[in-house]
């Protein structure tokens, strides 16, 4: 089976309010991992 | 945000590396994906295979806009190479299936930042398709 592990860096810019329905992104750094793991198919 | 929005998805340092071993995790992928507003036609991908397949596969992250043009989240999309939309991700779980997924990034959910988010700052999942 393959595993993805996604870290997600510290989004730099994000507007918008905490819960709100304006937020948007202007960026996001993901740092992603995949693996071939000894469980499943 | 006015304007036109264009996006730039921006993936290094690729790593292929050997053959699972039985018994222990192999690491057969890592990526960095970074989205942001950058001026670019067209979002490029991570292309990548796996060692004991002769499929190529790519990985990028698929913007989501809402009625006012906001870009209200992103997600995470893997698909067999060659396919150019997000109808069909290798992420989805089998069978119906509704709600947030940890391949979804709502612009929402990191208002508090990524430790705060519904699924903290690590994020595993599994792939169980196979297309």
């Amino acid at each position: 089976m393959l595993r993805i592990d996604v870290i997600q860096a510290p989004i730099s810019a994000l507007s918008g309010s905490p819960g709100g329905s304006e937020n948007q992104f202007e960026k996001l750094d993901l740092a992603i991992e995949m693996l071939r793991t000894t469980e499943g198919p | 945000m006015g304007g036109r929005v264009v996006f730039a998805l921006i993936a290094a340092a690729v790593l292929l590396e050997a053959a699972p071993c039985e018994g222990r995790d192999v690491v057969v992928l890592r990526a960095h994906l970074q989205f942001s507003a950058a001026p670019v036609a067209k979002a490029p991908r991570v292309i990548f295979s796996l060692p004991e397949r002769d499929e190529r596969y790519s990985l990028w992250l698929e913007p989501e806009f809402d009625v006012t043009r906001h870009l209200s989240s992103l997600e995470l999309v893997l698909q067999k190479a060659g396919s150019d939309t997000a109808a069909t991700n290798m992420l989805d779980p089998p069978g119906h299936w509704h709600g947030y997924q940890k391949y979804m990034f709502a612009a929402s959910d990191f208002a508090r930042g990524p430790e705060q988010s519904a699924y903290g700052r690590t994020r595993t999942m599994s792939v169980k398709r196979s297309n």
